[in-house]
């Protein structure tokens, strides 16, 4: 369905109007879920993927990506194929790896071939401070590479702080792939505990206990 | 030319025919006779007429007899050829316009009046004082003293024309405002005594007025007042390399030096980026430009020369650059634009010498998405809250960061009938009844803070999740969650864990509210405490303000960035270096808004 059938003319005009290789179209589609309902949302996406180019902005590029694994579960084959086009044309930076590898992890979409050896550094701590590996990682584990789940399973195990321990098994916890829960499992009775603001936070076993829990929640 | 005959009263000279006529009175003779008396009554001293015969010379009249010459000149002057010309005095000059016609010579002389007694004429000179500064540049408006013939100020063309002046010696000054005799120097005037200025010279005298190095006293964000005082810059931070010099912590005065140095005298010189000499940092994101001040102090007044005779590099010049400088009678303000990621100095310099400096950090922006939620429960009603108020509040303070937060509501999320998350929620609250979270009773409910966050997080997030309709929840997307008790909360808001994107609010929308939200969304991006016992905490702050931590908090002087003096005995949380410090618990919340270079480079930024 085309946007323009399904937007309102505000929405239209901020989707015509917007420049994709400037950041001041970074947040296009928090613009666009403001003003509209989700059909046309869904339908501004592919739009949109119709228009990224190698020269759109990386935060054009890290919002579009986002967009594409809140919407993913709506898009039709025509827009899947789009959005894959899009990724084919689009730059890459490690600044968007979030939400670059999220898009990608949430839609099943592989363009491993297209994007071939990627350099790995896996000196980070946190899933969200400099850890594009990380995201990389979560993407190929997303389409089955068991060694891509070791290496993820290796980082956590080599972390000894509980606090950024905690952080690296809450995003794996939100990984659909096989494999993930007997991970988490294995950290059931670990007692080392999160950072609160003020003192201790939670035991990991007890966050492991309710990230499996919400696993479980269809 | 010709030459004086008699002695120094002498009004008198000998003159070729064509010598001009002005000024002079042709004397006239009876006879040769008559004119060989005027000679030997006027050609008394020897030295007046070895000056006349060396003349005469020069004309072809000359003998060695005495008596002989006087009648070859005597014939000279019958003749014409030579003429004899009176200087005309000085009551006749301009008299009707015009003063006594001068008459060209006569080749055909009659006899004239005997001279009669006549005035004694003034000496006469020409006086120019031109005033440069050390690199030859003219320099106007200076005032030139010389004497007893007074002041003058200099013109464009840096001179001070005293035109004809009485012969004699001088002491001549020059000095200007703003301006010294050296560079750097205290030395104010330059100075030349005893300038001989003789009678029928034109004599030109050079004097040095450099314009002074101003004393940089701080640098600044512009002064604009209210929320929006942020707009103009991203962050700044007077506070990392902070001088200690106030009870070991504070710059008394809020000066940029401590104290600004005197005209003259020794600066501090640049160490590194992280020395205790009150330099500022600021940041600014990649392919943006961020405004800032620098104020400068002077020994007299404005001193527009001073600031003039200043520039401005950027040492890294891949990492920023000077975009524009407006000069003002006491600052520069000036933007800088960010052109890569990294650190670099902006060093204030005059006649090569550094006076001052700040450093810059410069990233690439990020944008963070953060959706907001208001969670109903049995205890929690629905709260009313405005996102582009927290919004605008948020990117106030992660500006700072380079950091761009993209807010998005999810509307409430009603859990009210979910009767196994009650039953979890019923353990953050004191049995008896009593506030969310409170610290103490059997059992505490805050020891139970984080089982019941997870849960109303886990049960929010299904709800979220099997949403088939807008809004839906942003993927990558940070979360805050508006859960308000009934019953209030012991504490403001908090977040799952350090680094967790998941925090709460407790506490109905207000400018507390919000700067909790901000505090917590700080925590989101791994931002701590200073109280927090953790390894991670040194590298958030620097190790002399950690120090401070419960210290005493001195007043000391507002600068444009932070609200108000304070003064204040310490207390938990608090770095009595920075009590304004976002992750700080200073009283005054609606305005602790500021991070620092360590927490610029700490903030997650995905």
């Amino acid at each position: 369905m085309d946007y323009t059938d399904v937007c309102p003319p505000s929405v239209v005009e901020l989707i015509l109007q917007a420049n994709l290789a400037s950041s001041t179209a970074g947040t296009l589609f928090s613009r666009i879920a403001s003003a509209s309902q989700l059909d046309c949302q869904v339908a501004a996406l592919q739009a949109v993927a119709n228009r990224i180019s190698a020269r759109s902005d990386l935060q054009v590029i890290d919002d579009f990506t986002g967009a594409v694994a809140t919407y993913a579960r709506f898009l039709s084959p025509e827009a899947k194929a789009a959005v894959k086009e899009a990724y084919l044309l689009m730059p890459y930076s490690p600044s968007v790896a979030l939400n670059y590898f999220g898009g990608l992890r949430a839609t099943g979409i592989d363009i491993r071939d297209h994007l071939g050896r990627l350099p790995e550094d896996w000196s980070f701590q946190q899933p969200r401070q400099g850890a594009a590996t990380w995201h990389q990682y979560l993407y190929l584990a997303s389409l089955g590479d068991r060694d891509a789940l070791k290496a993820l399973a290796d980082k956590i195990a080599a972390t000894s702080n509980g606090n950024d321990a905690t952080n690296l098994l809450q995003s794996l916890s939100e990984l659909k792939a096989e494999g993930v829960d007997a991970i988490l499992q294995s950290y059931a009775n670990d007692q080392r505990t999160a950072d609160g603001t003020e003192g201790p936070g939670m035991p990991i076993a007890q966050n492991v206990m309710i990230w499996l829990m919400m696993r479980a929640t269809p | 030319m010709g030459v004086r005959i008699g002695d120094i009263t002498s009004r008198f000279e000998l003159l070729d025919w064509n010598d001009p006529t002005k000024g002079r009175v042709r004397r006239r003779f009876v006879n040769d006779d008559e004119t060989v008396r005027f000679l030997r009554q006027t050609l008394v001293a020897d030295d007046t007429m070895a000056e006349v015969r060396q003349w005469c010379f020069e004309q072809g009249i000359h003998h060695t007899s005495g008596r002989k010459f006087l009648q070859l000149l005597a014939a000279a002057i019958a003749s014409g050829s030579v003429w004899i010309g009176e200087i005309e005095q000085i009551s006749n000059l301009g008299k009707g316009g015009g003063g006594v016609k001068p008459v060209p010579p006569d080749p055909n002389p009659n006899p004239g009046p005997l001279p009669g007694p006549k005035p004694v004429p003034k000496p006469v000179a020409e006086l120019v004082v031109t005033v440069k500064d050390l690199n030859g540049n003219l320099v106007e408006g200076a005032t030139v003293t010389a004497g007893s013939l007074g002041s003058k100020t200099t013109g464009k063309d840096g001179k001070a024309d005293y035109g004809k002046v009485t012969p004699g010696t001088y002491d001549i000054t020059a000095e200007k405002p703003g301006h010294g005799k050296v560079k750097n120097g205290p030395t104010i005037k330059d100075e030349k005594k005893g300038v001989s200025v003789p009678d029928g010279s034109k004599t030109a005298v050079d004097l040095i007025q450099h314009p002074e190095c101003a004393n940089v006293a701080s640098f600044e964000g512009p002064v604009v007042t209210g929320p929006e005082s942020r707009a103009k810059y991203f962050g700044f931070d007077p506070k990392t390399n902070i001088v200690a010099g106030h009870a070991g912590l504070l710059n008394p005065t809020g000066s940029y030096w401590n104290p600004v140095p005197a005209k003259g005298s020794a600066k501090p010189t640049f160490k590194s980026k992280f020395e205790r000499d009150g330099g500022r940092w600021a940041s600014v994101a990649v392919g943006q430009e961020t405004e800032l001040e620098i104020n400068f102090d002077f020994t007299d007044g404005e001193c527009v020369p001073c600031i003039a005779n200043t520039t401005f590099v950027v040492e890294a010049a891949s990492v920023a650059e000077v975009v524009t400088a407006h000069v003002t009678t006491r600052k520069a303000a000036f933007k800088i634009k960010g052109l890569a990621v990294g650190e670099a100095t902006l060093k204030v310099k005059c006649d090569g010498k550094e006076i001052g400096w700040f450093h810059i950090w410069c990233a690439n922006e990020a944008t963070l998405k953060l959706d907001v939620a208001c969670i109903i429960t049995n205890l929690a009603p629905v709260t009313a809250y405005s996102i582009a108020t927290l919004g605008a509040h948020l990117n106030d303070i992660y500006r700072q960061a380079a950091i761009k937060i993209d807010l998005f509501d999810l509307g409430s999320i009603d859990l009210s009938a979910d009767a196994a998350l009650a039953t979890i929620e019923a353990n953050g609250y004191p049995a008896g009844g009593g506030q969310f979270l409170k610290k103490t009773g059997t059992p505490i409910p805050y020891d139970s803070k984080g089982l019941v966050l997870n849960a109303l997080h886990a049960k929010a997030s299904a709800a979220l999740t099997a949403r088939v309709a807008a809004p839906l929840p942003r993927a990558g997307a940070y979360r805050i969650y508006w859960y308000v008790p009934t019953t209030g909360c012991s504490i403001l808001g908090t977040v799952l864990n350090i680094g967790s994107p998941i925090s709460f609010g407790f506490q109905p929308d207000t400018p507390t509210a919000r700067n909790s939200m901000a505090h917590e969304f700080g925590h989101s991006l791994n931002l701590r405490h200073p109280s927090d016992p953790d390894a991670a905490t040194a590298s958030q702050f620097a190790a002399h303000n950690l120090l401070t931590l419960g210290g005493a908090v001195p007043a000391y002087a507002k600068t444009n960035t932070e609200a108000l003096s304070i003064v204040d005995t310490g207390s938990g949380n608090v770095l009595g270096n920075d009590p304004t410090n976002l992750m700080g618990y200073w009283d005054d919340r609606p305005n602790r808004k500021p991070l620092r270079y360590h927490q610029w480079k700490a903030a997650s930024r995905s």
